[in-house]
């Protein structure tokens, strides 16, 4: 159990990362302005997700059990699908002409 | 005439609120309940008990000192101490005229003033030389709650004194950031929708460059308030980095808006990172704080400024503040966007 909750912290955090980064590469491509923009972008919106995916990470690691740290895979969960949905939606937008 | 009334308007409720919170005073609290490391002869059992003072904050002990109580309080149990003399309006000395056997060790102070009301120290008595049985029990002694007979005051909060005035600043500033981010945003998906014309990017960009100087404003009044009630400027609290997180967010905004040539491709991409940005704000202010522990009021099981803790004399200055600072917010908006249509025209030009 403690390991499957830790994969399942472990997979939300990189669906939130490529679903964020993707979103922010096709924006920053279709600026022309290279991957300094997607630096620039990504920062701030990676933060929470790095804060969170950390914390309940070692917590899980230091032997905390699953359920009293729930909380914070609940928010990583909730943060990747508004990311992930937004994204799903948003992406034909940015490649209209 | 009616486009002017509203700004009037918020203008004259924003000075109220300010003249408000400067002028209106600090009510009576309890700071602390002191043991002298002296023993005093106490007139009403006739035998010695440990002497000590209370401390309280803006009282008026001196007006009516004999009608001075004080009470001690735990589990249900209430008991009267001897008030042996009131020194000045904010000290009082009192004989700890208790039992040897008592139920518990923690015991909450309370003083009964008929100027004051009724003010509780919470946990102000701790005795640890005490037998401790659950059982022991005393007649009640007669306690009537005073109301206060001072005017219109704010109430005392432990640690946060005279600091509630920022309540009327960074409470209200953060609600108008929120009501202009959500302009924004949507404002960004009527742009989306209809990407023909400029004018709901105006709109967007006009909301969110007035919201970040609210946020800025808002981080601002808000490390002032933590350096004065939790000793820090900053401290690592989910609301704290998501406020500031989102700031940083929305000011992404403005870089990628800088990044963009092209008039239609700037709207379009805007658009999509604004929906993202409300997106995180949402998540990161609304919903991730009440999931973890924060210092911040109203997150996480701390009480904020509730029902319990608003009296009345800070809701006839909160909920004005709240309008006041919102008016002037939308104003400001729409400032920012005429000068963005006057700046489109201007380009128009031959």
């Amino acid at each position: 159990m403690q390991g499957l909750a830790f994969l399942l912290g472990l997979e939300s955090t990189a669906i939130a990362f490529a679903a964020l980064l993707s979103v922010l590469s096709a924006i920053s491509s279709r600026a022309g302005a290279g991957f300094g923009l997607t630096a620039v972008l990504g920062l701030p919106l990676i933060i929470p997700i790095v804060l969170i995916s950390t914390r309940y990470g070692t917590d899980i690691l230091n032997g905390i059990l699953w359920i009293d740290t729930a909380h914070h895979l609940l928010f990583l969960g909730a943060l990747t699908g508004g990311i992930g949905t937004l994204g799903f939606i948003l992406f034909p937008y940015l490649w209209r002409d | 005439m009616k486009n002017t009334l509203w700004k009037a308007l918020g203008i004259l409720i924003l000075v109220y609120v300010f003249a408000m919170t400067m002028l209106v005073p600090l009510g009576p609290g309890l700071l602390e309940f002191q043991d002298v490391n002296q023993v005093i002869e106490s007139t009403r059992e006739g035998r010695a008990v440990p002497e000590f003072q209370v401390i309280g904050f803006g009282t008026h002990w001196d007006q009516l000192p004999d009608s001075l109580q004080v009470f001690v309080q735990s589990k249900g149990q209430l008991a009267a101490l001897e008030v042996i003399r009131v020194d000045d309006a904010t000290h009082a000395t009192v004989g700890l005229t208790l039992p040897y056997s008592l139920p518990a060790k923690s015991w909450n102070v309370l003083t009964n003033h008929p100027v004051d009301g009724t003010l509780l120290l919470e946990n102000g008595l701790f005795l640890s030389d005490r037998f401790i049985d659950a059982k022991a029990t005393w007649p009640a002694p007669s306690f009537i709650e005073h109301s206060s007979q001072l005017g219109l005051h704010f109430p005392y909060q432990p640690r946060i004194v005279e600091t509630i005035r920022n309540l009327m600043l960074h409470v209200p500033l953060w609600f108008t950031m929120f009501l202009l981010m959500g302009i924004g945003f949507v404002a960004s998906i009527k742009q989306l929708s209809n990407p023909r014309n400029q004018r709901d990017d105006d709109r967007a960009v006009a909301s969110v460059q007035v919201g970040i100087w609210f946020g800025v404003l808002g981080l601002l009044t808000g490390s002032l308030w933590a350096r004065f009630t939790w000793g820090a400027w900053w401290v690592d609290d989910p609301q704290l980095n998501g406020a500031l997180v989102t700031v940083l967010v929305y000011s992404g905004y403005m870089v990628l808006r800088q990044a963009v040539d092209d008039e239609r491709l700037r709207a379009r991409l805007a658009a999509a990172y604004n929906l993202f940005a409300f997106v995180i704000l949402v998540i990161l202010l609304m919903v991730l704080p009440r999931f973890s522990e924060s210092l911040h009021p109203g997150k996480g099981g701390n009480p904020g400024f509730n029902s319990y803790d608003l009296d009345s004399a800070l809701r006839a200055v909160f909920y004005p503040a709240v309008i006041g600072w919102m008016l002037l917010g939308t104003w400001m908006y729409l400032v920012t966007l005429r000068m963005k249509r006057v700046n489109r025209q201007i380009e128009l030009l031959p």
